[in-house]
């Protein structure tokens, strides 16, 4: 009786024992490519100890091989001190760490010191240049100004810009609501 | 004789069209400036749009074709300041039409003035001259500097036209 006892509880004991789930991970892993992936980061560019610009981004992932960053909901602003800065925002963006290009995408929007305002698809900030450039159709909106073309080269040292086939609206001031 | 037949025929024409009682209440100033091209150079600090290639400038029933468009803003980089064509500009408006190698338009006080053998025509009238000032709302032109040259047909459904 006592051995059939003993038994029962063994049995007992084993069966929830295997009942019992192994506790989850609580850190995913992070897929082979990436070697790094941040929350909340900021980067900040300067050249000859002038800041060129800063860009802020809510999830950052480091990939070594190729030396690239690939950040989600981005916020580049382009310094500059003569002509004010620009300011980008974008769904995603690459940062290349040996060009320190930005490509920017998805639903990209941007807006000059003077009050311009851009929308585009993809935007590539080119660091050699230091020029915005598209090759996508870009719509641009200012004071009593629509427009909107392809290929823009916007130098945001000068704030020169360049656009190819433009089609351009603007209203007189008399014009204007 | 010819000369002063002429001469008698651009002042009957210039009277034409200063007592044109067409003039219509200028509309062009307001009305959105709509611009195509094949490029735009674009310059912050000149305050400058540069438009390139193929322009083609319509506003309300003028349309403006020439090489190079520079629309340049005032001091705010807001409003408009001046206008001007460079190169092979013809003006189309109803069935008037200019043409010239330079044009400066003036949005505001709705003229453009047409220089570089500028021409205006309205039907088979034709007026030439060094410098033409062309009316945008008013409908008429006045020719400036150098010699006048104007071809009128009297008899013809246009006569008295304002080119």
């Amino acid at each position: 009786m006592a051995v059939a006892g003993a038994i029962l509880v063994t049995a007992t004991i084993l069966i929830r024992m295997q009942r019992t789930k192994s506790p989850r991970l609580a850190i995913q892993k992070l897929p082979v490519q990436i070697d790094v992936s941040l929350q909340a980061i900021r980067f900040t560019e300067s050249r000859h100890g002038v800041k060129q610009w800063d860009l802020t981004a809510d999830r950052a992932e480091y990939d070594k091989n190729k030396g690239r960053t690939s950040l989600a909901r981005v916020n580049l602003t382009i310094l500059n001190s003569s002509a004010g800065e620009i300011r980008v925002t974008a769904d995603r963006a690459d940062y290349d760490h040996a060009s320190k290009n930005v490509s920017l995408s998805g639903n990209v929007q941007g807006k000059s010191a003077s009050g311009l305002h851009f929308t585009a698809p993809q935007v590539r900030y080119v660091a050699a240049r230091s020029t915005l450039e598209s090759p996508e159709k870009v719509n641009f909106r200012g004071e009593g100004l629509t427009m909107e073309g392809v290929g823009m080269e916007w130098h945001t040292k000068s704030h020169k810009l360049k656009l190819s086939k433009v089609e351009a609206e603007v209203q007189p001031e008399g014009a204007r609501r | 004789m010819k000369a002063m037949k002429r001469m008698a025929a651009v002042t009957a024409l210039l009277t034409l069209l200063a007592q044109s009682g067409l003039a219509a209440a200028p509309t062009h100033g307001k009305e959105p400036l709509k611009i195509k091209s094949n490029e735009l150079h674009a310059d912050n600090e000149k305050k400058t749009a540069t438009f390139e290639g193929s322009v083609v400038a319509r506003q309300g029933d003028l349309t403006l074709y020439t090489d190079k468009l520079v629309i340049s803003y005032g001091e705010s980089g807001k409003d408009l300041s001046k206008v001007e064509a460079f190169g092979h500009v013809r003006i189309v408006q109803g069935d008037r039409e200019a043409v010239g190698a330079h044009a400066v338009y003036d949005n505001k006080g709705g003229r453009i003035v047409l220089d570089g053998s500028p021409r205006v025509m309205q039907g088979k009238n034709l007026i030439t001259g060094k410098e033409i000032t062309y009316y945008v709302d008013e409908q008429r032109s006045v020719v400036t500097g150098g010699r006048v040259e104007a071809t009128i047909y009297p008899g013809e459904k246009d006569a008295g036209a304002k080119p």
